[in-house]
């Protein structure tokens, strides 16, 4: 082979070069004619913040233009987009700034509108904007917690699907027998202090039961006592109760106007009710899963990691604190115990939500008007109806210094209440008003609540005593609170079954 | 042909050329002689304007060289021809192509007649058959023909010879200062060379001048020189270390 | 302290100097750009010198810079989880900025030294003084066509090593680091302009320039025989590259 000449090999070198930045350029596509083969258009935002010029512009993903120019008027980016003269963009479209990915390149992404808006002129403006938001970011935080739950529910799945979580169901309940039976024997065995606890703990839950006439007893008596104390001061009490009355007769005209308003959204209180009703109901079916969820320790890991998952989502709310409750009024006039269950979730010293399950033992009354037609003519008579079954309660409350406020549902139906403390909290005040139905009056409740200890308290007042149909009473009662770190106490004092 | 007037150069403030006299004759061998270090490059390197005076003349023909400008120069330059101490023939280029490259760089001629006249020249010098080689295969005394046939490709009229026979043995010396005549007879150029060489000088020169401390001390014929009475001259021609001359 | 502000005095007019004569080196160099006959040899002569003998350097070099590039920036982009931006971190570092700098310095390693000391050793051995003596412009001859030589062939080299370092780091990136083959070539030609090309090659131009006109110097000026000629080829390297890396600071500020 003849030796190239320097010539020939600095031709050759060229050529390479050449045809090496040639393809080079053609790949990156570098050299754009966009200007003779595009219209402009222009949006405006109120940050432009990490747009650059030539950032793609694009539409279902599909790159449709560049950003051409951005310029500031009006104190707003003005950004004038080159798009492809083949693409017509609509009046409707939405003009966002997002990114690819987390540490993407930012681009404008043009969401269509309807099929059948006009389209926009070259030079026209999209006038519909959106820039960039934490939405992705909160999306991110919130897949993760979903995934947490999934994860839950999976294992809640796994142990209670199909036959087999029939069979290990069985087994609970096999195994809170022998739970009972232990408990018994270590009772007895055991403590005395502790073993009347859980006597008391067991009859106020047979109490929930069958009315626990050991307890209306005792309430009587109590009953009695107050009584003959009002006895002694009738003419004192006399005088207030005149006063009372006369308050409430301006309360019920002031309740009037309100009842006007409350009559619009009632039917959606009941919707809301009624939906309640059923989430309440499955939780009722689930009973037996409630005694699995205490006995399976991997359940109970699952749910204090999900918990301590949850607090750290939580953050700076520095205690979640739930508390579960009992308390029973003796209505004097009814002669029967009124109960509540009540579940409180208090994320913040100042909120809490109230969830209560109200026994009644008068069920829930209400007027019904009905018309009869006998020969001709029409007579209208009312009815007092009962209705035997439990009342919810679901209430958010927020405390402002001394006073708390609340609303929501109160005993299935829309209310309000308000809670003033006195003596470090151990004095309530409370009144609630509910039921605003016009034939029967508005459900009012006053009374006084003292902490006898952190988990005993009495209770006092006067029910309903604006009510058309007598159902007004005073009430005596006392109840107890337990906070979750109580619970767990309790809990952690029984053996797990094997 | 050439007269030098009160030529003074410095440089970094020493007095090199402290008002140098001289006439070189037209068609003559001058040969200014000198120890080394004395200026006789300096004073050769300004009469082809390789360096400029810091003031005096240098006439050619009545025409100041030191105030030519550049391209003034170019064309006076050839009619110059110049043989460097070391040859300074191109390391990159063949004999031939050093030879030719005045003829290739100045003239239209084509490569064969451009080669004709090397090998021509090269034969006057006195080698054949060297064209293709490179200059690092020649000997000291090769490199200072192809030298010389470099300098005279032009045909000038005036050559300058920068210690043509440094670094040569004696013999090799003699050889190349019998070119020197031969070539000087057949063309009447006029040559000027710097030596101190004195074999040299008194076998080649019409003209001897002396230059010593930055003037010319002493000049004329050979016989002159052989005659003279000037202690320094003296010294210098008998290659004394004793004399006026301190040596350090 | 006299002496000192003599010394500090003698640099400052060195430096003064030194600029002065590449000024109008320079300057020269350029003009005869322009004046005609050309004498193509030369430059074809130098191209090849420049150009062609420095392809096998810059090709290792650009290949070698691409893969320790994805390499690199591989490990720290997977801590974001974003490998596939190996792809435009290769692309973009050696187009604006590894390409042209690695091979102006490699350039000026090999060629540039090579060239002061060719000229070194004209100067010393009288070739350039033989050359004035021939009526031949030594500037015209010897410094013009090194000089548009190193205009016009850094930017080919450097579009060379552009590719090979892309393609080294493909090979890293793909073969070695598992990146999917056409993400990679997707992102690389998402992120890459045209313009960090040409923005690079413009920069390996003026390089081109700084490394053939500090080489011309300094063997140009050189004196003191064989020393003399060692200390240009040394002299022409340091500043050749002290001045790219700095003109590519000037220039990037500019570009950027």
């Amino acid at each position: 082979m003849a030796r190239l000449s320097s010539e020939a090999k600095v031709g050759l070198f060229v050529i390479i070069g050449i045809i090496i930045l040639v393809f080079m350029s053609l790949r990156v596509g570098g050299i754009r004619f966009m200007r003779a083969e595009g219209y402009e258009l222009y949006v405006r935002f109120d940050s432009a913040a990490g747009l650059d010029k030539d950032v793609s512009v694009q539409v279902a993903g599909v790159e449709v233009g560049r950003v051409r120019d951005i310029t500031l008027e009006d104190y707003k980016a003005k950004v004038v987009l080159m798009i492809r003269k083949d693409v017509k963009i609509g009046t409707d479209f939405v003009a966002v700034l997002t990114t690819h990915g987390v540490l993407g390149e930012r681009y404008i992404d043009l969401i269509p509108g309807s099929p059948n808006a006009p389209l926009l002129e070259p030079g026209g403006e999209i006038t519909r904007t959106k820039a960039y938001t934490d939405i992705e970011k909160f999306i991110t935080i919130m897949s993760d917690v979903a995934g947490d739950i999934k994860e839950v529910s999976r294992s809640f799945a796994s142990v209670f699907g199909g036959a087999e979580g029939e069979a290990t169901i069985k087994e609970i309940v096999v195994n809170i027998q022998d739970l009972t039976d232990r408990i018994n024997r270590m009772v007895a065995a055991n403590d005395e202090k502790f073993g009347r606890t859980m006597d008391n703990f067991e009859r106020f839950s047979q109490l929930l039961r069958e009315e626990g006439p050991e307890i209306a007893g005792g309430l009587r008596n109590i009953t009695d006592n107050l009584n003959q104390i009002i006895a002694e001061n009738r003419d004192t009490l006399k005088g207030s109760i005149n006063n009372f009355e006369t308050a409430s007769l301006k309360l019920e005209k002031t309740m009037d106007a309100v009842n006007r308003l409350v009559g619009n959204v009632e039917s959606k209180i009941e919707e809301s009710v009624s939906s309640i009703k059923s989430i309440t109901e499955k939780i009722d079916r689930g009973e037996g899963t409630i005694a699995k969820l205490l006995n399976d320790p991997t359940t109970h890991k699952n749910i204090n990691t999900a918990l301590s998952g949850v607090n750290d989502y939580l953050g700076r709310i520095k205690k979640f604190k739930v508390f579960l409750g009992y308390r029973g009024e003796y209505l004097a006039d009814a002669e029967d115990t009124k109960s509540y269950f009540s579940l409180r979730l208090q994320p913040k010293a100042d909120k809490y939500y109230l969830v209560e399950v109200v026994d009644d033992p008068r069920g829930s009354r209400s007027i019904e008007t009905k018309d009869v037609t006998q020969g001709g003519t029409t007579t209208t008579t009312k009815e007092v109806k009962t209705l035997d079954e439990f009342k919810f309660s679901v209430q958010v409350a927020k405390r402002f210094g001394d006073l708390t406020l609340r609303g929501g549902i109160l005993e299935s139906t829309g209310g309000v209440g308000a809670d003033f403390y006195l003596w470090d909290d151990n004095i309530k005040f409370t009144f609630e008003a509910f039921d605003f139905d016009e034939e029967r009056n508005p459900h009012y409740k006053a009374g006084l609540t003292y902490n006898i200890n952190r988990y005993f308290f009495i209770t006092g007042g006067y029910d309903d005593f604006a009510s058309k149909i007598d159902l007004d009473s005073y009430y005596l009662g006392a109840g107890f609170q337990f906070e979750d770190e109580d619970i767990k106490y309790l809990l952690g004092s029984i053996p797990i079954p094997k | 042909m050439i007269k030098i007037k009160d030529l003074k150069k410095s440089f970094n403030g020493k007095r090199v050329l402290d008002g140098v006299n001289l006439e070189i004759d037209k068609g003559k061998i001058t040969v200014i002689i000198g120890r080394s270090g004395e200026g006789k490059s300096v004073l050769i390197k300004h009469i082809i304007g390789l360096l400029k005076p810091d003031s005096g003349q240098v006439l050619l023909e009545g025409e100041d060289l030191t105030k030519l400008d550049e391209s003034e120069w170019n064309k006076t330059r050839r009619r110059f021809g110049m043989l460097f101490q070391g040859a300074a023939l191109f390391d990159s280029m063949t004999v031939a192509g050093n030879v030719g490259f005045p003829l290739r760089e100045h003239t239209n001629l084509d490569y064969k007649d451009i080669l004709e006249t090397v090998k021509d020249k090269l034969k006057r010098v006195g080698l054949v058959g060297v064209e293709n080689m490179m200059p690092a295969d020649l000997s000291g005394g090769m490199k200072k023909r192809v030298g010389l046939a470099r300098a005279i490709i032009m045909d000038p009229e005036i050559v300058l010879f920068d210690e043509p026979t440094t670094g040569l043995d004696p013999i090799m010396s003699d050889s190349i200062a019998d070119l020197m005549l031969d070539t000087q007879e057949q063309l009447k150029t006029t040559y000027i060379a710097i030596t101190h060489d004195i074999l040299l000088t008194y076998k080649i020169a019409d003209k001897i001048a002396m230059l010593h401390n930055g003037k010319i001390i002493e000049e004329g014929g050979s016989k002159d020189i052989k005659e003279t009475k000037n202690p320094v001259v003296r010294q210098f021609i008998e290659g004394n270390a004793e004399g006026p001359i301190r040596v350090y | 302290m006299r002496e000192f502000l003599e010394e500090t005095g003698r640099k400052t007019r060195t430096v003064v100097e030194i600029s002065g004569q590449i000024g109008l080196m320079l300057s020269q160099a350029l003009m005869w750009i322009f004046v005609p006959p050309y004498k193509w040899r030369n430059i074809i002569k130098q191209m090849e010198f420049v150009g062609v003998q420095s392809v096998f350097v810059v090709v290792l070099t650009g290949s070698f810079t691409g893969m320790v590039l994805a390499l690199q920036s591989f490990e720290a982009l997977k801590r974001f989880g974003a490998e596939s931006m190996v792809a435009p971190t290769v692309a973009l570092s050696v187009a604006r900025e590894l390409g042209p700098v690695l091979t102006g310095l490699m350039v000026a390693g090999r060629a540039g030294s090579a060239m002061a000391t060719e000229l070194a050793t004209m100067r010393v051995t009288e070739q350039i003084d033989a050359l004035t003596t021939m009526a031949i412009n030594p500037t015209r001859y010897l410094i013009t066509p090194r000089i548009l030589a190193g205009i016009l062939m850094l930017p080919i080299l450097t579009i060379i090593a552009d590719f090979v370092g892309i393609i080294g780091g493909y090979v890293i990136g793909v073969k070695m680091l598992g990146i999917n083959s056409g993400v990679y070539i997707a992102r690389t030609v998402d992120y890459l302009t045209f313009g960090d090309i040409m923005d690079g090659l413009i920069k390996s131009a003026v390089f081109g320039l700084i490394l053939t006109l500090s080489a011309c110097y300094y063997g140009f000026y050189a004196t003191g025989g064989a020393e003399g000629v060692g200390k240009a080829a040394t002299r022409s390297m340091v500043l050749g590259c002290v001045l790219i890396l700095a003109s590519d600071y000037v220039m990037t500020s500019m570009m950027y």
